[in-house]
């Protein structure tokens, strides 16, 4: 903790004592409470002065606090607006918030300092109406243009049931109609240029380049690219509403949901920071049936990008022979947890049942199947001279770029930064694992597509050590807020009955606090951000997922290619659309 | 939006040899692979002739399970709809009549008992919340049906055979499941 000491001790200095106020959180990451005013000056000193700058904008939130029973001595606030930042160098986080008062309070943008800040402040705004004082465009990015409402705030109706019957009158079609009509200066887009007229282009939202429901509007010089501005949200489901809704316990299959390729990874992250809550260690045993899932599940996530990547650039026969492989992995899967992309599988304290007899055959037979694939893989796709020409030298992005934009996962290492969370912060047990963290240097299509291969064959090193080396015990902790308890005990004694009649009725009081996780999920740094107030249901969840910051990026990186090269970008980012709108 | 760093990465576009340029030894060796692929094992198989077997422990369509006498083992103690993050089990619950002992095994049982499988998400909670082994998922999933109405599955479409009447057909749905669990537990 000297690291966060000084980094105190530097801001106090830089915005006068009693300017601060530390928040603990059971996560040990440095929380400060900072005034409305001095946000600028505080972000502006982290970034570029303290000693080990915070060069990343991790993530921006906020918090609608009205409901709140227990402040515990925090600042008052009906609203409260939080930056994470994170600096490579020290390898470490800080959480800076701001207390803002009134209904529909505002405060200063970041977005001139932090280039990603933009759209996570519009996502503030759409959900909490706070107003960004400064913000270049601010309008609702998630929830349609029509909306009535910001839907995180603690009035707005969880369900559409408590909306009352839905009724499509003339005039509320028309002004729907109105709303889907493109006007180009509504999305910051001139139609004339110096010497040339702009043409616009619709891609998506449904278009098998997108990969999912996204719309990109291409303003095109010819076929050359002059802007794009991704439009996001179709597949907004309101998952950190439903955590409100939820018990802790019940909201587990909601994460399956959020990144659907990488699966049980999901529900590691949320765990993370719910187990950080409650406390509660886990046995061994329960630590490597996770590993092993989640590593399973990267290669799995792995195999879809890499297919219809593939696919993307105009191979096509490489993505049923990678979805067959998958469906391999599913195989497994569907053998341990029952369930195939939706494995729902983790539980508050472990896993929800032992490893099935004859796992180990399934898995070993996986392990010795899978590398003459990758290799058969890497020949037909990474080595065609097709597919370098339409990747190399495509959406190069440097690493100062990357880390600006909070690029994570195998976009930031293709930029030369060996960076990944599970080794440098070890969670789950990571660190009893060998595997190396592949890095490439030239940020383009190709780099990120040869790390990710790459990462497919450390996975399975690290499946192939979960395998030789499953410890014995149990695969649930004994710990009392272990939901549900481990059965073998709930029909035999009265108390163990109670307690997991109350866990799964209720659901399990996880006590109150914050905590953080961060994990590295298949396509960067997921992290979940639970607040409890000492209830059955969460007060707030934040998922802060990685192909958010990426599609933001993109525009940035497709300036000047063509439409074509915008796919092979596209492709090479590896983003869910259900992971970018939540 | 101004460039951060002068991107002083050059784009590596330089003009490739002719001979890369046609692609045609690419395309060739492309094709070669896809032919190969023609002639291994079939990946797929004729669904709906055939049917891919399921994992004992797979989440498809619920059924309500009887002890080995044939008595329904749910106690409508409800722990199963709360647990339900879909909401999507209701049940009415009666109290045991002197002489239906050997139609209920617990004093108070499910009069009425369903689940929409249209609302259901397949999370398995419910299983996993029953104190009592009454609820399982099989190894089946929902079959289609033109009404909304037929996804809503009442007692008689998810109550299993009685093994006195049927013992086949009851172990035939008990299945690996109750094995399978006994022996993870
Ligand atoms: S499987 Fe899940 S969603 Fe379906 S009825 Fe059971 S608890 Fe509800
Ligand atoms: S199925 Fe099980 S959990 Fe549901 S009411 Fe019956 S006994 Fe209770």
């Amino acid at each position: 903790m000297d690291d966060a000491d000084s980094i105190l001790q530097q801001l106090q200095q830089q915005l006068g004592v009693g300017s601060l106020y530390q928040q603990q959180t059971v996560d040990d990451i440095l929380t400060l409470w900072v005034s409305k005013e001095k946000i600028i000056p505080a972000i502006q000193f982290l970034k570029t002065a303290a000693a080990g700058p915070f060069k990343m904008l991790y993530d921006l939130f906020g918090i609608d606090e009205r409901n709140r029973n227990r402040y515990n001595g925090l600042p008052m606030a009906d609203f409260t607006v939080v930056y994470v930042l994170f600096s490579f160098e020290q390898n470490c986080f800080i959480k800076l918030k701001v207390a803002l008062r009134g209904e529909y309070p505002s405060i200063a943008s970041i977005c001139s300092i932090f280039k990603n800040a933009n759209w996570y402040e519009r996502e503030v705004y759409d959900m909490f109406g706070i107003r960004f004082d400064g913000h270049p465009h601010l309008t609702r990015i998630l929830m349609p243009l029509t909306w009535e409402g910001h839907p995180l705030r603690k009035e707005h109706p969880a369900r559409a049931t408590e909306m009352g019957p839905f009724q499509l009158r003339d005039e509320y079609q028309d002004r729907q109609q109105e709303a889907l009509r493109f006007k180009p200066e509504d999305w910051g887009l001139l139609e004339h240029g110096d010497d040339a007229d702009f043409m616009f282009l619709n891609i998506g939202p449904q278009h098998p380049g997108t990969h999912g429901v996204l719309r990109i509007i291409l303003q095109l010089n010819g076929e050359d690219i002059v802007d794009a501005v991704p439009e996001i949200g179709f597949h907004h489901r309101g998952a950190e509403k439903m955590a409100e809704r939820q018990s802790w316990h019940t909201y587990i299959p909601y994460t399956d949901r959020v990144d659907y390729l990488g699966g049980v990874m999901n529900n590691l992250a949320y765990l993370q920071s719910v187990e950080k809550l409650a406390g509660i260690e886990l046995p061994d045993r329960a630590l490597v049936i996770r590993v092993m899932l989640c590593e399973l599940f990267r290669i799995a996530s792995h195999l879809v990008w890499f297919g219809t990547f593939a696919q993307d650039l105009g191979q096509l026969s490489p993505v049923f022979y990678m979805f067959t492989d998958r469906e391999k992995i599913f195989d497994i899967v569907e053998a341990i947890c029952g369930g195939r992309m939706h494995p729902n599988w983790f539980r508050i304290g472990g896993v929800a049942q032992d490893l099935p007899n004859g796992w180990q055959q399934l898995v070993q037979h996986f392990v010795d199947y899978f590398p003459p694939k990758i290799r058969e893989y890497e020949k037909m796709v990474i080595r065609n001279s097709l597919f370098k020409a339409r990747t190399k030298g495509i959406g190069i992005y440097t690493l100062e770029e990357a880390i600006e934009w909070g690029v994570t996962g195998p976009g930031l290492r293709a930029c030369g930064l060996e960076w990944d969370w599970r080794k440098k912060r070890p969670y789950s047990g990571y660190d009893m694992f060998e595997f190396d963290i592949p890095v490439a240097q030239h940020g383009d299509c190709f780099d990120r597509a040869l790390v990710r291969v790459e990462e497919m064959r450390q996975s399975l090193r690290i499946v192939k050590q979960c395998l030789e080396n499953m410890p014995a015990g149990d695969y649930k902790s004994s710990h009392p807020l272990t939901t549900p308890p481990l059965k073998k005990f709930t029909m035999q004694d009265i108390e163990t009955l109670i307690t997991h009649f109350l866990n799964v009725s209720w659901g399990p009081v996880i006590p109150a606090g914050e905590a953080m996780s961060c994990i590295e999920a298949t396509k960067g740094a997921n992290s979940y951000y639970c607040i409890s107030d000492g209830s059955t249901a969460a007060y707030r969840v934040r998922i802060r997922t990685p192909s958010f910051p990426h599609m933001q990026m993109v525009p940035y990186i497709s300036k000047g290619y063509t439409v074509g090269d915008l796919l092979s970008i596209l492709g090479s980012i590896d983003f869910v659309l259900a992971d970018i709108d939540r | 939006m101004q460039a951060l760093t002068s991107r002083a990465k050059p784009v590596d576009r330089k003009p490739m040899t002719f001979l890369e340029k046609l692609y045609v030894w690419s395309i060739f060796k492309g094709m070669m692979i896809t032919l190969r692929h023609l002639f291994k094992k079939k990946a797929t198989i004729s669904y709906p002739e055939e049917k891919r077997p399921f994992s004992p422990v797979f989440r498809g369509l619920h059924i309500l399970n009887r002890d080995e006498e044939g008595r329904e083992r749910c106690t409508a103690c409800g722990l199963c709809a709360l647990a339900c993050p879909a909401e999507a089990i209701t049940m009415e619950a009666a109290e045991r009549l002197p002489g239906e002992e050997n139609l209920y095994r617990e004093e108070k049982y499910a009069a009425k008992y369903e689940i929409n499988m249209l609302r259901c998400i397949f999370c398995g909670l419910c299983e996993e919340a029953c104190p009592k082994d009454a609820v399982y998922l099989s190894e089946t999933f929902a079959p289609s049906n033109y009404q909304r109405k037929g996804f809503i599955y009442g007692k008689q479409d998810l109550l299993i055979p009685n093994p006195k009447d049927n013992p086949g057909e009851y172990w035939k749905a008990v299945g690996n499941r109750k094995a399978n669990k006994e022996q993870s537990n």
